[in-house]
């Protein structure tokens, strides 16, 4: 038994109610007494208690009215209501379900009576019980949910913020160095993005340039591509392998294309913690040559297109960086012409879906390229975003999308 | 789990039931093959003919595999789809995963 559980006994006999409240309250409930339907409806709304004992029969409100009027309200708590009844037959049981009420006793007369009040009293207790751990679980929930919530939009903002540093860590666009034109596009997927992309020049005549793509997005994938940002600049801070000091002059080597993807590869290996791989393409341009040496590690195959030709795929992949040790990289050089253009493409753009289901595909992106001869690099690049925004019809990207275009001098 | 695993005298063959080995999948299927592994098998077959796409997830998640596994010729892929092909060819993955036409060939050829 709940101790002092508080009960209201509604009865408009006085023997009943003196006999009864006194046996309730040797039970140890906190008794409460009413004469009529009316003056118990009262003692609810102020008194709250969660045992209601009704005669059936009253004048006025009677057992049945009192059922209906409790259960159309709104209580805190839940109210368990037992019908007092001389009748004991299906049609009335019935009736007072249908009212409302939880359980029937016909009053007690006898200590057997009794023992049937308190046995179903417990059993109403349960039900209380049973509500109240039912209300604390919910309470709970609204609880944990209103934290979660909480922890949700600070991460969200965390992000937010994370995305903004990151979109920071990309070159400005239409940038040209040595004359070599570069135009990028950067769609993230989340708020952060696994893909990188920067060019720089390397001394007067060099200009480098990198699309990376780490596998998988989100945090862990945007993490490493901003320390391979911070990583891949042409300084020759023992770090970056792009450029290495010489004692002798010019007193600088820049790093062959090849020899930049081996050195990350010897430096990313992926183990059993951690397994962030990446591709990338690394190019190296040498405008006085008129020369571009370019090395792919894994990222879809970059697309050239001539100035008065069609566009091509160039090379033949190779190696990710960072799951195999003894990958070897290869690298192509190409004399360029002057107005020669390279697109270098994430796995996003490809992959990109339509509401079918169907991808974008690399032969979209080539046949695009190979009229976009009349298009300025700029146009040529809005233009593409366009018309995978069109393609994907206006959802968010799964997949980080980025592009570099570069124009030769 | 979009994973089915047999045993056929004594080497585990797994089916790919996902048409897809991408970032979504990629992780449970690498704990999927982790469990397979743990049961004690140290030859395995991989189905991959109902997966038409994979992503740089899907395939870090089988090398990840085949790291575990140890050694390219006790892990061997068989009826791989034309587009996990290609990009088996852009990253050079042809020449580290061995691959066979049918379950059959695998078969004969880790039981010889």
């Amino acid at each position: 038994m709940i101790s002092g559980t508080s009960l209201l006994l509604v009865d408009d006999s006085p023997e009943i109610r003196l006999v009864l409240g006194h046996m309730l309250r040797s039970w140890g409930y906190e008794v409460l007494l009413a004469s009529s339907g009316e003056e118990a409806w009262d003692l609810i709304q102020r008194e709250q208690p969660r045992i209601v004992i009704a005669d059936w029969v009253m004048p006025g409100m009677d057992g049945l009215g009192l059922c209906k009027i409790i259960r159309a309200s709104v209580q805190p708590a839940y109210i368990y209501i037992i019908l007092l009844t001389a009748r004991n037959d299906q049609e009335s049981l019935i009736q007072g379900m249908n009212a409302g009420a939880d359980d029937f006793i016909v009053k007690p007369v006898n200590l057997d009576g009794y023992n049937e009040l308190k046995a179903r009293l417990r059993a109403g207790e349960r039900i209380i019980q049973l509500w109240q751990a039912l209300q604390e679980q919910n309470r709970r929930q609204v609880e944990l949910s209103d934290r979660l919530a909480i922890a949700h939009e600070r991460l969200r903002r965390e992000l937010d913020t994370a995305g903004r540093m990151q979109r920071r860590l990309l070159p400005p666009g239409g940038s040209r160095l040595h004359g070599v034109s570069f135009e990028w596009l950067f769609i993230p997927s989340a708020c952060v993005s696994g893909d990188m992309l920067s060019f720089f020049g390397i001394d007067e005549k060099h200009v480098g340039f990198y699309c990376i793509d780490v596998a998988g997005h989100g945090i862990a994938a945007s993490m490493l591509s901003a320390s391979l940002s911070q990583l891949l600049k042409p300084e020759m801070d023992g770090r970056s392998p792009i450029k290495q000091r010489l004692a002798v002059e010019p007193y600088y080597a820049i790093t062959p294309p090849v020899e930049v993807m081996s050195e990350l590869n010897r430096k990313f290996q992926i183990d059993a913690q951690n397994f962030q791989y990446f591709t990338m393409v690394y190019g190296l341009v040498n405008a006085s040559a008129r020369s571009l040496e370019i090395s792919n590690a894994g990222m879809p195959y970059p697309i050239y297109v001539p100035i008065n030709d069609s566009a091509h795929y160039l090379g033949d992949g190779g190696f990710p960086v960072g799951i195999i040790e003894q990958a070897r990289y290869e690298s192509m050089k190409i004399q360029y012409r002057s107005g020669d253009r390279l697109f270098i493409c994430s796995d996003g753009v490809s992959e990109c879906c339509d509401t079918s289901g169907e991808m974008f595909g690399s032969e979209r992106i080539l046949n695009f390229l190979n009229g976009s001869h009349d298009m300025s690099l700029a146009e040529v690049l809005k233009e593409l975003e366009r018309i995978i925004g069109k393609w994907h019809g206006g959802a968010d990207f799964e997949d980080d999308v980025s592009v570099l275009g570069i124009e030769f001098p | 789990m979009n994973l089915q695993d047999k045993t056929i005298e004594g080497i585990l063959v797994l089916t790919i039931t996902s048409p897809q080995l991408d970032y979504a999948f990629a992780e449970d299927f690498k704990l999927g093959v982790a469990d397979c592994l743990r049961r004690g098998h140290e030859r395995l077959v991989i189905d991959m003919s109902q997966v038409n796409f994979m992503d740089s997830s899907g395939l870090g998640a089988l090398v990840s595999c085949l790291k575990r596994v140890g050694d390219p010729k006790r892990m061997l892929l068989c009826n791989v789809a034309p587009p996990v092909v290609s990009l088996f060819k852009l990253t050079r993955m042809d020449q580290v995963f061995i691959v066979y036409p049918s379950e059959q060939d695998a078969l004969a050829a880790l039981r010889a």
